[in-house]
């Protein structure tokens, strides 16, 4: 699943270890969303979409679509 | 001399799950001791205790483990933990599919009990070290 945080937190001058202190995870979990390589659950997709001001939908993008 | 990205939870439960391994590792020396001093038949009941003794802290790991999972926040690390477990447990079975068939087929002698322990230990340690490491 492709995402926009790396964009959402470049536009906030955040590394990802200010993202994952926000989100109260671990780097390694920013870091494996961001690459794609982990899909975050529903709690966390809305932490996130919560934390941007922003909606899930504007953030994930589902490749298969 | 742990890592420094590990949570407060993640840290005490690495703690005891350390403390617990190193429990039964101590208590299969000294029931080994034990049985290897004299014959299993002349302690009686005090055998099968003694049999039992290195499994109670295995069991206690096995529950750390389970209440670790529950209650690990970190979605993504609960995955890779999980994950690791499991190849450690496949690589446990592929261990014993093969040593069986190498103790049938050339004669070999048995493998300790405990081995199969320190493989699974062994093996899921590395496959999260992996893992983790794979995500820096």
């Amino acid at each position: 699943m492709k995402n926009r945080l790396r964009v959402l937190r470049a536009e906030r001058n955040w590394s990802q270890a200010n993202l994952a202190e926000h989100l109260e995870v671990s780097r390694q979990s920013v870091n494996a969303i961001e690459t794609g390589k982990f899909d975050p659950s529903l709690p966390l997709a809305f932490k996130l979409a919560r934390l941007f001001n922003s909606t899930i939908e504007a953030i994930f993008n589902d490749d298969s679509e | 001399m742990f890592n420094k990205n590990l949570s407060r939870f993640q840290r005490r439960s690495l703690q005891l799950f350390s403390s617990s391994i190193l429990l039964t590792a101590a208590l299969t020396v000294f029931t080994h001791d034990h049985f290897g001093h004299r014959h299993a038949t002349d302690l009686g009941p005090v055998a099968w205790l003694l049999a039992l003794l290195p499994a109670l802290p295995f069991l206690g790991t096995i529950v750390l483990c389970l209440r670790y999972l529950r209650s690990e926040k970190d979605e993504y690390i609960r995955a890779q933990v999980l994950l690791a477990l499991l190849q450690g447990s496949f690589l446990t079975l592929g261990f014993t599919v093969v040593y069986a068939f190498l103790q049938n087929s050339l004669q070999i002698p048995d493998a300790p009990a405990m081995i199969y322990v320190d493989i699974f230990l062994i093996a899921s340690m590395f496959a999260l070290r992996f893992h983790l490491r794979s995500n820096q």
